[in-house]
């Protein structure tokens, strides 16, 4: 527990938004929110305290993308969840030279989203064909498309999920 | 040559050697273009998605349960950690308590997966080297592992044999004794393995020193699994982040001390010996009771939740983001083999093209999970 | 000159053991099936393609209710379930139920959700055919040629 929380003051010293959260209902041990601009600063405070690059992955929502970034550590059980919006343009700074697994993720981010990671040398397709480059196969449509606070965990309650079929009591109630 | 390749050489002594998608040393369809320079590959480009199926939107069109026969697919070596990953998010994420007969379940049928990937991984990893006996002798013992899963799960490769809240069917004496005897049959061939293939002079001297990955570089790549285990780090997410009922078991985790390919090639031998001490231990401690918990239908909560299960490759990673709705509004599946192989280019530079195929081989790469 | 003869020795003593191996497995009885002459028995829980009930050994009449929670809980879209009313017959008669096997990935909810086990596992395992009609199968025809 000891390196958890000593990442912990690590971060805080270094004025990242940053929560513990519950192992067990969702999965990771630390959240930090973070702004474009700490991204960078943040990845490196990662490799000084010694975390592996698990993913970089992005979620399509409202106002743009949100970008997130998980680490975790070889020696001890902590696992971090980051996550950043990106600008309006959809751009976000490369944590590739810092992180060189980030090269493909981000790539394969781009393929996927668009969002573009400024300061990226090499963001050819990856997965995608080159013929596909402008497909964005994972923006979603503007009927599903959600607003950030949507997919945001409520703090509090409500963490069980909800049954499909509503009770009978919702049922009266809607009538 | 398409436009694809980042290199562009003036120099007339280099030249691009274009290796797969249909190389039988790349294992499937992977496309690595090289610049070489002689016998040296001075430039390495993996290119990747010749089997890409775009999992990823799959799971976003779909509701959960019916996504759940993909994930099986995209490892089709061991498919059982990669069902018990997308299981395990979604009772994390629906708070389902699963009966503890069916946690056990679930870790012997994983390990005895873990156990058939590995011999198929050691088995296909020789015959890169040029010797092709060691395979069918995996195969053989391969063999046994697949008729006593098929004798349960009703499949041979692509099980979805775990349901949400438990198992699909209860295990039966003859499983167990099936699973004994092949446990005292394999701890009598493992020593057959090293005579054959570990102590082979060849074989060292095509894989010592070849590779190196050092700890640094496992970190800054997110290299998991035996490829990192190899470079001396003693990392198992079974250890680290317990799941499932692995905390109650005793179990070593097997390192290497240089980071080079005999070394991630002896982690994976080590392995089978710990595999099967947890079948072991799993099926002795094996405890009564349902095997289903009462299967509940529910949306997925707002919020996201990430799960990690440590499949023979590596670390396997669902995160999920829900929306409140039965359809996941974003599957992130991080697969170990992605991050494994992405540090080819820095492990590979400046090396013999023959030595390359020794490095790559011995990542253990299952293409159709890159590509996802 | 002593390491070239040491090397000379370890080699061939590698490559002895190797044959050892090998030399073992020559009288070892044999492991391999010459498949289509020769099979093996194949466990009876394998699970095939999906296939209709029936009703019992010398009735066959399915159990099918038409609720279609079986074509609705597919994930791969492969069922079409189809029923009509019919006069003095409580409840939906089964018209079609088509299986497209070529989209089947085996998974085996349509079984688990059925509420009347009206759909089992075939244990049939060798399929091969030269169209993709061959695999579009009507199971109620099925079950009756059975």
């Amino acid at each position: 527990m000891s390196l958890m929380k000593n990442t912990l003051d690590i971060l805080k010293s270094g004025s990242f938004d940053v929560a513990e959260s519950d192992y067990k209902k969702c999965g990771y041990h630390l959240e930090v929110k973070l702004t474009e601009s700490q991204v960078r600063d943040f990845a490196q405070a990662m490799l000084d305290c010694g975390f592996y690059i698990d993913f970089v992955s992005a979620v399509h929502v409202t106002p743009c993308f949100q970008v997130v970034y998980q680490f975790a550590h070889f020696d001890e059980a902590c696992r971090i969840n980051a996550k950043a919006m990106a600008n309006a343009q959809g751009e976000i700074p490369t944590i590739c030279d810092i992180y060189h697994g980030a090269n493909w993720h981000e790539r394969e981010t781009h393929d996927f989203y668009g969002v573009v990671f400024t300061g990226h040398a090499d963001l050819r397709t990856l997965l995608l064909s080159e013929e596909d480059a402008d497909l964005k196969p994972l923006l979603k449509h503007a009927d599903k498309l959600v607003n950030v606070e949507t997919i945001t965990r409520k703090s509090g309650g409500d963490a069980e999920m909800k049954p499909v079929k509503k009770t009978k009591e919702e049922q009266t109630a809607a009538e | 040559m398409s436009t694809m390749t980042k290199f562009e050489t003036t120099d007339k002594h280099r030249f691009l050697l274009n290796m797969g998608p249909q190389h039988p040393a790349t294992h499937g369809v992977l496309r690595v273009i090289l610049e070489m320079d002689g016998e040296y590959a001075m430039g390495i480009d993996p290119v990747l998605g010749y089997g890409h199926r775009m999992q990823e939107k799959m799971a976003e069109s779909r509701t959960w349960p019916g996504f759940y026969p993909n994930t099986g697919r995209m490892d089709y070596v061991g498919a059982m950690p990669f069902n018990h990953g997308y299981v395990a998010l979604i009772e994390r994420m629906a708070g389902i308590e699963v009966p503890e007969r069916a946690e056990y379940i679930r870790v012997i049928t994983s390990e005895m997966n873990r156990i058939a990937s590995h011999l198929l991984g050691i088995g296909a990893y020789v015959l890169d080297l040029g010797a092709f006996t060691p395979i069918l002798y995996a195969f053989d013992d391969r063999e046994d592992i697949l008729d006593a899963l098929e004798d349960i799960t009703g499949s041979r490769l692509t099980y979805c044999y775990y349901r949400v809240g438990g198992v699909l069917k209860d295990i039966d004496d003859t499983f167990i004794k099936r699973t004994r005897a092949f446990i005292e049959n394999f701890r009598k061939r493992i020593p057959m393995y090293n005579d054959l293939v570990t102590g082979n002079v060849i074989f060292i001297k095509r894989t010592e020193g070849v590779g190196i990955i050092t700890a640094d570089m496992a970190r800054r790549y997110g290299a998991t699994g035996p490829t990192l285990r190899g470079s001396g780090i003693a990392y198992d997410i079974r250890k680290s982040e317990p799941y499932s009922v692995y905390s109650h078991f005793d179990f070593d985790i097997p390192t290497g001390k240089n980071g080079d390919s005999l070394d991630r090639y002896y982690v994976r031998i080590c392995e089978l010996e710990q595999s099967l001490r947890i079948i072991e231990q799993a099926l002795d401690k094996l405890p009564d009771g349902p095997v289903l918990a009462k299967p509940k239908r529910a949306k997925l909560q707002e919020g996201d939740c990430s799960f990690s299960v440590e499949t023979a490759r590596g670390v396997l990673t669902y995160y999920l983001v829900g929306d409140g709705s039965e359809v996941p509004y974003k599957l992130k599946i991080r697969v170990p083999s992605y991050s494994n192989l992405s540090l080819l280019e820095e492990m590979c530079t400046g090396m013999l093209i023959a030595d390359l195929v020794s490095a790559m081989g011995s990542l253990d790469l299952v293409i159709p999970e890159i590509d996802r | 000159m002593s390491g070239y003869f040491r090397d000379i020795y370890t080699g061939g003593k590698s490559l002895l053991i190797g044959l050892g191996v090998t030399f073992k497995a020559i009288i070892k009885p044999v492991v391999t099936v010459q498949y289509p002459r020769e099979k093996i028995d194949v466990t009876p829980n394998i699970r095939g393609h999906i296939e209709l009930v029936r009703f019992d050994e010398n009735d066959s009449r399915h159990n099918c209710l038409v609720c279609g929670m079986c074509a609705k809980n597919c994930p791969c879209g492969c069922l079409t379930v189809e029923g009509e009313k019919r006069e003095g017959v409580k409840g939906k008669v089964l018209t079609v139920f088509d299986y497209d096997f070529t989209k089947c990935s085996l998974c085996g909810i349509c079984v688990e959700s059925c509420s009347r086990t009206a759909l089992t596992f075939s244990s049939e395992y060798e399929l091969a055919g030269f169209s993709r009609q061959e695999f579009h199968f009507d199971l109620i025809k099925r079950l009756e040629g059975k």
